[in-house]
């Protein structure tokens, strides 16, 4: 296997409403990933990776193919992946499997959302991912598993909706730095704790808004790495880990198939202790109460994460700087660029660029993401 | 900088099927709700800072997906909803593990065997977690009542793995609870289930009206 190296990104503002259509957005976030690498000639890129979550979201059969001429693939190579939540980050390690390989000197990976197109809201199209005979009777929203999901969490440690709510507070302020974010804010524990409930223990500011974006970044095999840029930021490990379908029969008090895919990404990049090697954390955080499970399953320590939170040390100058992006909860969150998104700040985080947001002297940095019925997990390993 | 929402007039809808035309209405009516005053900001927005794109203006396209399924119970499933019909509660057991499923299967995907051991289960079980909806399937809409939903683990069927508290496997179901007040539901609270009277059954999950505590 060849080494692996991000060598350049670039992403739209995240919007509830970007008036452009998906190719538009698409074409916006490449162009300035290309900008990135010093105006580099589409002529150099190998091929395409894209993702976007549900067709049903652009109402438009298998658009994967809107990406086409947006992404500069005519009369190339162009893969499109789809793990629900998770795409975004699959995306990375599906881009490194094409790079690595050796099929691929580079290698484009797009990814993009556009979820103010459906009406009267795009979280209604989430009804597809029920069981049409044994869930869908009963009504359900996407937000009743989630809200199960975190009260089965906080049951299983003891945890109170004060401490969540500091994860919207802290990512939602980092966001302020973020110069593509959607919903940057200085808010408090209260806002959070008096926002509208939706679904008991989910208030409305526990979770990430509906959003509109893309996001590119290029990758490039080694040799080819070093003459583009002299700050690539290397993908040393990455994973994609699955669990059962039939998420009622599992307990959703520690997602084991993060800690699976976090142990095997691990694995590749030499990582033997987590929580002391890496510099940079960007967990996947539709909902508050996410970052910290996801943390638990990334560290393999059940209930860790909220003693961290508890301690300042998710802080950007703490021991364990996690979403120092804003995240999802701050950004925004279209869904498979939101996923992207976290790829990409690694990469600025890494190479030295993240501005008002840069967390000093990060050498290694985790990216996750999460989708699917509460089932997927995946991860990417950076390093300068 | 503006939006305009593209309308379908009498003019358009004249002659054609009523059934066509209702559908094209109903189109227009559902896209108008406001949403023109957000796209216009969007666009200023944009156009403020990306000026080297300079949108002219946005028209909305409304476009309504009308589309049904008609689907196949499957083997495991079929008999489920058959059980439930009798107020029986069907689930399959795998040889192979060892491990119930209810709502069952007939296949295990650990042992990858075919599963064909039919067990009936008194339906009795613990809430593994729950919630408390004001939503339900439209975002927008607050529920009259909200409603207690729960993830049901049936009696005798969790495995645990060993020397931790992390349930490896139970044979669950995602359900509603009654008669109890929200603020008196507890994790682990055993259940039961509440049937709908036998005549108006129809083989459906909701056949199940909800699931009570055992008092
Ligand atoms: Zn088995």
């Amino acid at each position: 296997m060849r080494r692996v190296a991000i060598v350049g990104a670039g992403m739209t503002d995240f919007r509830s409403m970007l008036p452009l259509t998906s190719p538009e957005m698409i074409r916006l976030a490449v162009k300035r990933c290309l900008d990135d690498v010093g105006g580099l000639s589409i002529r150099y890129v190998d091929g395409v990776l894209a993702t976007s979550a549900p067709d049903a979201f652009d109402g438009y059969h298998d658009k994967g193919a809107i990406a086409v001429e947006a992404a500069g693939a005519i009369g190339k190579p162009i893969t499109r992946v789809f793990v629900g939540g998770g795409s975004g980050v699959a995306a990375g390690v599906a881009g490194w499997y094409h790079v690595a390989s050796g099929a691929f000197d580079t290698l484009l990976v797009v990814a993009w959302e556009k979820m103010s197109h459906p009406y009267p809201h795009a979280q209604k199209l989430f009804q597809t991912i029920f069981d049409p005979v044994l869930e869908k009777p009963l009504g359900p929203n996407l937000i009743w598993i989630f809200a199960l999901e975190m009260m089965r969490y906080m049951e299983a440690h003891g945890l109170k909706k004060e401490l969540i709510a500091e994860v919207a507070v802290k990512n939602k302020r980092n966001a302020l730095d973020h110069p593509h974010a959607q919903l940057g804010a200085r808010i408090t524990v209260d806002d959070v704790l008096n926002s509208e409930v939706l679904v008991w223990p989910v208030n409305r500011l526990d979770i990430s808004p509906t959003s509109d974006g893309a996001v590119a970044l290029l990758l490039a095999s080694e040799e080819v790495a070093k003459k583009l840029t002299d700050n690539p930021v290397w993908i040393e490990g990455v994973a994609t880990c699955l669990d059962s379908q039939f998420w009622t029969m599992r307990d959703l008090a520690y997602p084991y198939y993060v800690y699976l895919a976090a142990q095997m990404a691990y694995r590749m990049a030499k990582i033997t202790s987590p929580l002391k090697e890496v510099d940079v954390w960007e967990p996947y955080d539709p909902f508050t109460y996410k970052e910290l499970h996801h943390m638990d399953g990334l560290l393999g320590r059940p209930g860790l994460a909220p003693k961290l939170l508890a301690e300042g040390q998710m802080e950007k100058d703490g021991d364990c700087p996690t979403t120092p992006s804003g995240g999802l909860l701050g950004v925004g969150n279209p869904i498979a660029a939101a996923g992207l998104m976290k790829v990409a700040e690694l990469y600025f985080q890494l190479s030295g660029r993240a501005g008002k947001r840069q967390v000093p002297d990060a050498e290694v940095g985790v990216a996750q993401a999460w989708g699917d019925l509460m089932q997927v997990g995946t991860v990417v390993v950076c390093r300068r | 900088m503006s939006a305009r929402v593209v309308r379908y007039g009498p003019e358009q809808l004249e002659g054609l099927p009523a059934s066509f035309a209702g559908f094209l209405r109903r189109a227009t009516e559902e896209v108008g709700s406001g949403r023109e005053q957000s796209w216009s900001k969007a666009v200023s927005e944009f156009n403020e800072r990306v000026p080297e794109m300079a949108l002219p203006g946005l028209v909305v396209q409304p476009w309504l997906f009308d589309f049904r399924y008609r689907r196949a119970t499957g083997e495991a499933v079929g008999r489920f909803l058959e059980g439930l019909k009798e107020g029986r509660i069907i689930g399959t057991r795998c040889e192979g593990c060892g491990r119930v499923f209810i709502p069952p299967r007939s296949f295990c995907e650990l042992c990858f065997r075919r599963v064909r051991t039919y067990v009936e289960h008194s339906g009795e079980g613990e809430v593994a977690t729950y919630s408390v909806a004001y939503i339900g399937t439209n975002p927008r809409e607050r529920l009259a009542r909200p409603e207690v939903v729960a993830v049901i683990w049936f009696e005798g069927t969790k495995v645990v793995r060993p020397n931790s508290h992390h349930v490896f496997h139970a044979a669950g179901l995602m359900h509603k609870l009654g008669e109890v007040e929200p603020s008196e539901v507890r994790i682990g609270m055993k259940v039961k289930p509440v049937w709908r009277p036998k005549e108006q059954r129809r083989g459906e999950i909701t056949d199940i009206l909800y699931f009570a505590p055992v008092r």
